[in-house]
């Protein structure tokens, strides 16, 4: 029951959250120079000629009344058509959502692989080489900047040793080097969160009561920490949702994944309004719902935690 | 009797980044099957280093056993293996801890907690561990249907009896209870006191109580050492202690304690601070604090000796004032 | 609690499965795992195809032929479609789907013979109603991009199946040039579909539209019924955005791409000397330029500040220190292009770099040292920053206060149309070595809003743009730029880029034009 309650108000937050960035992004893109009736013309067409072009794409009305018709539309389902792919925005975007969603979860994935083991063995054994690769694995991860850490990928995997395939779609080889260099700053923030919450949580009142009952070391620091410790890693995982798909776009770019990111980028290169704003808007959407699940999953596992 | 325990010349340091912490210097102690012993002393003064060293929980790196020895029916606990160890924790020797608020683990429910002790120690399915448990809360007055429920979910009282529960799981030969009931507000101390002696008697565990508060060794324990500094200082049968104290320092602590019967007397109160850990006074530990300090008390240490039967004291000047009160 | 955590299950698995499902189904698709990767090898799919990828920085944006032109859409033009006649993109046109032209006596109507055994891809025969359907549409949509070269197109004639006349209201001179980029769409399956046609794109041409998938790749594939005989032994071709240039360039290095364009020279030139590659390089036909608004008020409306602007730019330290590659620009076009001076580019009689000349310039003019707004495309020189910074430290060092501004193309067009600054900087190139084209839209339409009107430099122009006979048209031309150099408006020139292509040294028959089109119709791999 408490549940559907908190679904329902978490809904309606979504709802007012959506219609908001519909606003903010309907009036950014118009706020921003550039007019896609004149990108899609030739540099002298005529003002004729431009108004003729706008007035094909709906840009002749007025802003209210382009908004208002834009979510008219949108209510009803139908996110308009790309002016420049001559396409429904819907089809497009989820036509490229799949890759996106795809590399991020991947890339979710990996880094937890790669840095729950990592952070959790630095957290119990610090002071150790372990422990000193772990943090200075969380200082690169932190302060590499993605497109050099993806080149360096690209120029060692795939150039020089020849292993992976330098860029493009396709299957597990392909999405290796993209993922990794998408995870990178989420597995350094795990690993260094869990450094120190796994750190801490050993030194509990609870960790010790649990040594006293005969636990077995591994269990402890498997089971009886661990669930303490990842607590905030989850918390974590889950706002950096929105990194990873900002991310995505840079990503996407330097590994020629046909994602939303590319997507993203043409649209706005090209003034696309009505994609633009489908974008945001999807994209919006999923942040939201994926911190809506992210919140679910917390209390699943923090009993002290409630809905509300 | 034969001891169950004997803690021989034990001594503990905390080495930390700061400087090098004395916590326990030097302590013999034995606890007979079936005895209670209460451990008294302010805090800081090193009970719940003998707590943890009896289990062998000192914080790695940082806890040091310096000196001396734990013998658990005769085996060192510092030689053991950790299969031993495990099979010893938490089945013949289990502890009640000082803060229920704190040593439940908080994303475990709380029957979890209990079931884990039986199922590691009794081998049992995770079916009866559940019944057997429920068997425990019952027992320490919680129902049964609270088994599913999180600490987050109980009182503090509840939580240290689910800590009772936990720690008598398994029949412990020997039960540590580190002030289980500091944390707790007056009536619901009376009653897990009650609680506590009560099983105590039906399963002739023997018990350690680690307390600074002197109403419940005089409750519970048959004997009681008087801890300053790391050091016992005086020891013996709680009636002969208490009522005829020989160390300065348990004279005080009995003087802070306001009598119900009889005249009114001002408290006392021992004054000075506990003695730093770090840079412990030379000769007896208490002489800066004590009052009848003497030349010999700054610069040579006493041992205990044998006032009665079951009497001893550590004192360079204990017959100055047999009376104890100015 | 039960009720949640069976809801937090339920969500898990189901993104879980969803992703497995994303990659099991990509992995059906991709037929093309590589079966070597070592360096200049084409990849073979596994049905034994021979498969060549080309790749440039940017997609597809329309497929409409009539729409804004981008170098992905040059090429795969030249892949589906066919043209009237030919252009070896320096002036010389050879026969294609006609097969004989005529000009009337006053230039104004062009008449055509055809051939008579094409067809398009989708089955419908090629005949004049195509010709007439494909130049009528643009003549009459001002929607589309390519409007504005056709405006004075009256009609094409249908005399029969195989003969049109096109009738223009006056004498158009860039025609040729024009037509032979211009490709023949059909007329049933345009008039049926409309812009839905370019979903599937049927052409005449020596390969077949397969598949556009955004962002990720677009196939061809060879058409053995190609009317013209099929020359090429590669089964198909596959185009790839990468918009990164490392990675472009990454994947020619291991094979995964076969020919690459917009590389950045220094890129390019690093790559010399590597056995697999070869790194072809010419001086290309894009001219960096910058308009300059001239308008009441502004700073370059003072001829003496434009010489000194145009003066104070030392161009070959710029070609030489910062690009490395490229020919300091002394005159509008370069050679090979309408209206070429070869003895005021040799002499650097207009634009020599004086800045003594300059500073005495600057001082006879009206400038006071108010701030010149200088804003520049992002990318459309290489090194961007590092160039626009360098005539902003000369232009300084003369006396100018300038604040430079670095933006992306449509911030650029948007302010640039309103007129909104001093100085802009960006680059046109003359496709098929004509500079008619950027003569009309930015000296006679003004599209950069200049503001600059010199009448005899528009009359040159105009009369240049009816001019149908290319020597007279060249001397027009020549004429009008002339102009504009001792103007030193409405545009100064500041230098052309060089041209490079790289592709894996297995490939031939590929031709790469000056204007950095590639025509890929006859490949063929060793």
């Amino acid at each position: 029951m408490a549940t559907a309650r908190f679904l329902l108000k978490r809904l309606l937050a979504s709802l007012l959250v959506l219609f908001g960035v519909s606003i903010i992004a309907f009036s950014l893109i118009r706020i921003a120079p550039g007019n896609p009736a004149m990108l899609m013309l030739p540099e002298n067409a005529t003002e004729e000629q431009i108004k003729n072009t706008e007035a094909k794409m709906g840009l002749d009305k007025p802003v209210v009344e382009q908004y208002l018709s834009y979510m008219g539309n949108v209510l009803q389902g139908d996110l308009g058509v790309s002016i420049f792919y001559n396409e429904t925005c819907s089809n497009l975007i989820f036509k490229r959502l799949p890759a996106t969603a795809q590399l991020t979860l991947i890339a979710v994935c990996i880094s937890l692989i790669i840095s729950i083991p990592l952070g959790i063995i630095a957290g119990i054994k610090r002071g150790t080489g372990v422990d000193f690769g772990a943090v200075l694995f969380a200082l690169i991860g932190q302060s590499m900047s993605q497109v050099w850490f993806g080149l360096l990928l690209i120029l060692l995997f795939g150039v020089t040793l020849g292993w992976l395939p330098t860029q493009g779609y396709g299957g597990f080889k392909n999405i290796l080097m993209p993922a990794i260099t998408l995870g990178l700053p989420l597995s350094a923030i795990v690993v260094r969160m869990l450094r120190s919450d796994m750190y801490d949580v050993m030194q509990e009142d609870y960790i010790v009561s649990t040594y006293a009952k005969g636990i077995g070391q591994w269990e402890i620091y498997l089971k009886y920490a661990l669930k303490n410790a990842l607590l905030p890693v989850i918390t974590v995982t889950g706002m950096q949702i929105g990194q990873l798909l900002a991310g995505a776009i840079i990503v996407e770019q330097i590994f020629g994944w046909p994602g939303l990111g590319t997507l993203t980028v043409q649209a706005i290169n090209m003034r696309d309004f009505p994609l633009i704003q489908s974008i945001l808007l999807i994209t919006a959407a999923i942040f939201v719902t994926v911190n809506t699940l992210v919140d679910i999953l917390y209390t699943v596992i923090d009993p002290r935690m409630k809905l509300n | 009797m034969a001891s169950l325990l004997e803690i021989k010349d034990l001594a503990v340091a905390y080495k930390t980044g700061h400087g090098t912490s004395h916590a326990v210097n030097g302590i013999n102690l034995t606890i007979n099957n079936g005895e209670a012993l209460g451990l008294v002393g302010e805090t800081g003064a090193g009970k719940t280093t003998i707590a943890l060293s009896t289990l062998n929980l000192l914080p790695k790196k940082v806890g040091h056993i310096e000196n001396g020895d734990i013998l658990f029916k005769g085996k060192s606990v510092f030689q053991m293996n950790k299969k031993e160890l495990a099979d010893m924790r938490g089945n013949k020797i289990s502890m009640i801890f000082q803060n229920p608020l704190t040593s439940l683990n908080p994303v475990f429910t709380i029957g979890e907690q209990i079931s884990m002790v039986l199922r590691k120690h009794k081998n049992l399915s995770k079916k009866e561990a559940r019944m057997e448990s429920e068997e425990l809360l019952k027992m320490v007055g919680i129902a049964k249907s609270r088994y599913d429920d999180y600490p987050n979910q109980f009182s503090g009282g509840m939580r240290q009896r689910v800590g009772i529960a936990a720690a008598l799981a398994c029949n412990p030969e020997l039960l540590i209870a580190d002030e289980p009931t500091t944390a707790l507000d007056v009536t619901i101390q009376a009653q897990i006191l009650e609680l506590m002696k009560k099983l105590q008697h039906e399963n002739s565990t023997s018990l350690l109580m680690i307390t600074h508060n002197l109403g419940i060794i005089s409750e519970i324990c048959e004997k009681v050492a008087v801890m300053y500094a790391g050091c016992i200082v005086e020891y013996g049968t709680v009636k002969e202690v208490f009522s005829n104290p020989k160390h300065w320092y348990t004279k005080g602590l009995l003087g802070a304690i306001p009598k119900l019967e009889g005249e009114r007397e001002r408290l006392t109160a021992i004054h000075g601070n506990v003695a730093n850990a770090q840079d412990l006074p030379s000769g007896c530990k208490f002489h800066p604090r004590c009052d009848q300090c003497i030349d010999t008390c700054k610069s040579e240490v006493p041992s205990l000796i044998q006032i009665s039967d079951d009497h001893y004291a550590a004192c360079w000047n204990m017959e100055v004032n047999a009376n104890g009160r100015k | 609690m039960k009720m949640k955590k069976c809801l937090a299950l339920i969500l898990g698995i189901t993104l879980l499965v969803s992703s497995l499902a994303a990659c099991g189904n990509t992995k059906k698709e991709t037929t093309e795992e590589p079966t070597n990767s070592s360096t200049g090898t084409v990849t073979t799919t596994k049905d034994g195809e021979t498969v060549v990828t080309y790749s440039l920085s940017e997609d597809f944006y329309t497929w409409d032929p009539a729409g804004q032109p981008s170098m992905p859409s040059y090429i795969a033009r030249i892949l589906i479609y066919d043209t009237l006649i030919e252009s070896d993109h320096a002036g010389n046109y050879t026969p294609s789907l006609a097969t004989s032209w005529s000009v009337s006596e006053d230039g104004k109507d062009w008449s055509f013979q055809l051939r008579d055994d094409v067809t398009f891809s989708n089955g419908e025969p090629f005949n004049a109603e195509c010709v007439k359907a494909t130049f009528e549409r643009m003549a009459k949509d001002d929607t589309l991009a390519m409007h504005y070269l056709w405006v004075n197109l009256d009609s094409v004639e249908v005399v029969d199946d195989y003969n049109c006349i096109f009738h223009f209201t006056q004498p158009y001179g860039a025609f040729l040039s024009e037509i032979s980029v211009a490709s023949i769409l059909p007329a049933k399956a345009l008039a049926e579909q409309g812009a839905d046609l370019f979903k599937t794109n049927p052409g005449t041409g020596a390969w077949k539209f397969v598949s556009y998938d955004p962002g990720n790749e677009t196939v061809f594939e060879r058409n053995d019924e190609y009317w013209g005989g099929q020359k090429s032994n590669v089964d198909k071709i596959v185009f790839k955005p990468i918009s990164e240039d490392t990675t472009r360039i990454s994947g020619l290095k291991t094979g995964e791409i076969n020919i690459a364009g917009d590389i950045p020279p220094d890129q390019a030139m690093a790559l010399e000397g590597q056995e697999a590659l070869v790194v072809q390089q010419d001086p290309g036909l894009t001219m960096c330029f910058m308009s300059l608004e001239t308008g009441e008020g502004k700073v370059f409306s003072d001829k003496n500040a434009r010489l000194a602007l145009m003066h104070c730019i030392d161009r070959e330290l710029i070609v030489d220190s910062i690009l490395g590659s490229g020919t300091p620009a002394y005159w509008p076009t370069m050679e090979g292009v309408i209206g070429y001076d070869a003895d005021a580019v040799n002499s650097k009689e207009y634009a020599k770099y004086d800045p003594d000349m300059a500073k005495q310039l600057l001082a006879d003019s009206s400038y006071n040292g108010e701030e010149i707004y200088f804003m520049a495309i992002d990318g459309k020189v290489p090194r961007t920053k590092e160039v626009l910074q360098a005539i902003q430290a000369m232009m300084t060092a003369v006396g100018f206060n300038v604040k430079l501004e670095i933006m992306e193309g449509a911030t650029f067009v948007a302010k640039r149309s309103a007129g909104e600054y001093d100085l802009g900087f960006s680059n046109i190139f003359y496709g098929n070595g004509s500079s008619l084209n950027h003569a009309n839209m930015h000296y006679v339409s003004d599209s950069a809003h200049t503001e600059f009107v010199n009448e005899e430099q528009l009359s040159l122009i105009n009369e240049a743009s009816m001019t149908v006979d290319l020597d007279k048209q060249n001397e027009l031309m020549r004429q009008a730029f002339q102009i504009a150099m001792q103007e030193g408006a409405p545009m100064q020139y500041v230098l052309s880029l060089d041209m490079f292509a790289i592709y894996t040294s297995n490939i031939e028959n590929i031709v790469v034009f000056p204007d950095g089109v590639m025509d890929l119709r006859n490949i063929t791999v060793k």
